[in-house]
């Protein structure tokens, strides 16, 4: 069973590949998790060069550790796990340190977690989903930001990036999908007619939800 | 619309506003080219910015970073010094149960700093981001630190 979905190839065979040096395989993985490590960086509110810097040390770490990854089907909980670590590093040096002038490959990235980011978007009603999506109370932004990662992570390696229990992950996120549901209804950011949320209940084909 | 087609539309929403900027997938993919197949791990046995707390206040007094690593006789123990005034970050460290060089390896480039007698080196003013080091044994063998972030 894939740990994402039965669109995605097994994790096994990529990393058995890259242990063999396939740096093509190497790429599939970075693809197929760096969207769960970015929005575990931003769950954690970290700033673009600090989320950067997380990723890339957590795919460091992973390159040192090719070897010692017992099973494949977990690694996405291994790098969710060493991301969030990372995370609450920076957190706690951002706390007494004072910022430091960074001059590194990722400074000159834009910061998207900037008020005008809603700019980017399409069409006026996703921005202002956006913007109802960065007030959720942090419980739920921090879940739902993990959980709209592209492509969608395994809820065992949702859990690992928020140290929460997997069986919490379903009922929270119906929670909070209604909630800001309830509120994109009242900015007019989903129309009242679209607002019947039903929940579809059965898990999604591959066993990842 | 159903709950997943909601889930759907948020991620399609957040894929626009704040996707994984271009230069982080890059990085990860070159990431791989430092794969150091014949060297030991030296990890990572602490680290002041997560250990006890009397650790922690001397470190804010100081903006000393303290961090140790070990791999069988090797072991190496570095500050990361953070100048208040010019908010610039330094690194030396002393080193045991190694001999020649150290190199000092970044995500995009590395540099090479002798070890003095003594086992005491100064890699000097260094950027923020992931940090490793390597070194060799007097018998040959090569030892690389775990990556950490500085």
């Amino acid at each position: 069973m894939s740990p994402i979905g039965s669109e995605y190839d097994a994790v096994g065979p990529l990393l058995a590949a890259a242990r063999r040096g396939d740096a093509a395989s190497w790429d599939e993985l970075v693809t197929r998790f760096s969207g769960l490590l970015w929005a575990t960086a931003r769950a954690h509110r970290l700033t673009t060069t600090d989320a950067a810097d997380v990723v890339q040390t957590t795919w460091l770490r992973l390159v040192e550790n090719l070897e010692r990854i017992d099973d494949p089907e977990r690694l996405g909980g291994w790098l969710a796990t060493t991301a969030r670590r990372e995370c609450l590093l920076v957190l706690k040096r951002s706390r007494r340190e004072p910022p430091v002038p960074t001059d590194g490959v990722f400074d000159h990235v834009p910061d998207q977690r900037d008020p005008l980011d809603a700019g980017l978007l399409r069409s006026e009603r996703d921005a202002v989903l956006w913007q109802l999506f960065e007030q959720l109370p942090d419980r739920c932004r921090r879940l739902l930001r993990v959980l709209v990662a592209d492509p969608p992570p395994a809820y065992a390696d949702v859990a690992q990036a928020l140290d929460m229990p997997i069986g919490s992950i379903g009922p929270t996120r119906q929670r909070c999908l209604a909630q800001l549901r309830t509120l994109a209804i009242g900015s007019g950011a989903i129309d009242a007619s679209d607002a019947d949320l039903r929940d579809e209940g059965a898990p999604a084909p591959g066993g990842a939800r | 619309m159903t709950i997943d087609e909601f889930e759907r539309r948020l991620r399609a929403i957040t894929s626009e506003a704040d996707p994984v900027p271009g230069v982080v997938l890059e990085s990860a993919m070159a990431a791989f080219s430092l794969r150091s197949l014949d060297a030991e791990l030296a990890e990572l046995v602490a680290d002041s910015s997560v250990d006890d707390a009397a650790v922690v206040t001397r470190a804010l007094v100081s903006d000393v970073r303290m961090l140790s690593f070990a791999c069988g006789d090797v072991t190496v123990e570095v500050d990361v010094e953070t100048d208040r005034s010019s908010r610039s970050l330094r690194l030396h460290g002393i080193a045991v149960g190694a001999v020649g060089d150290v190199a000092v390896i970044r995500a995009h480039g590395r540099g090479v700093v002798p070890l003095a007698n003594d086992g005491r080196f100064d890699a000097g003013e260094l950027d923020p981001g992931p940090l490793r080091m390597e070194l060799t044994t007097p018998d040959g063998r090569r030892v690389t630190t775990a990556w950490v972030s500085i």
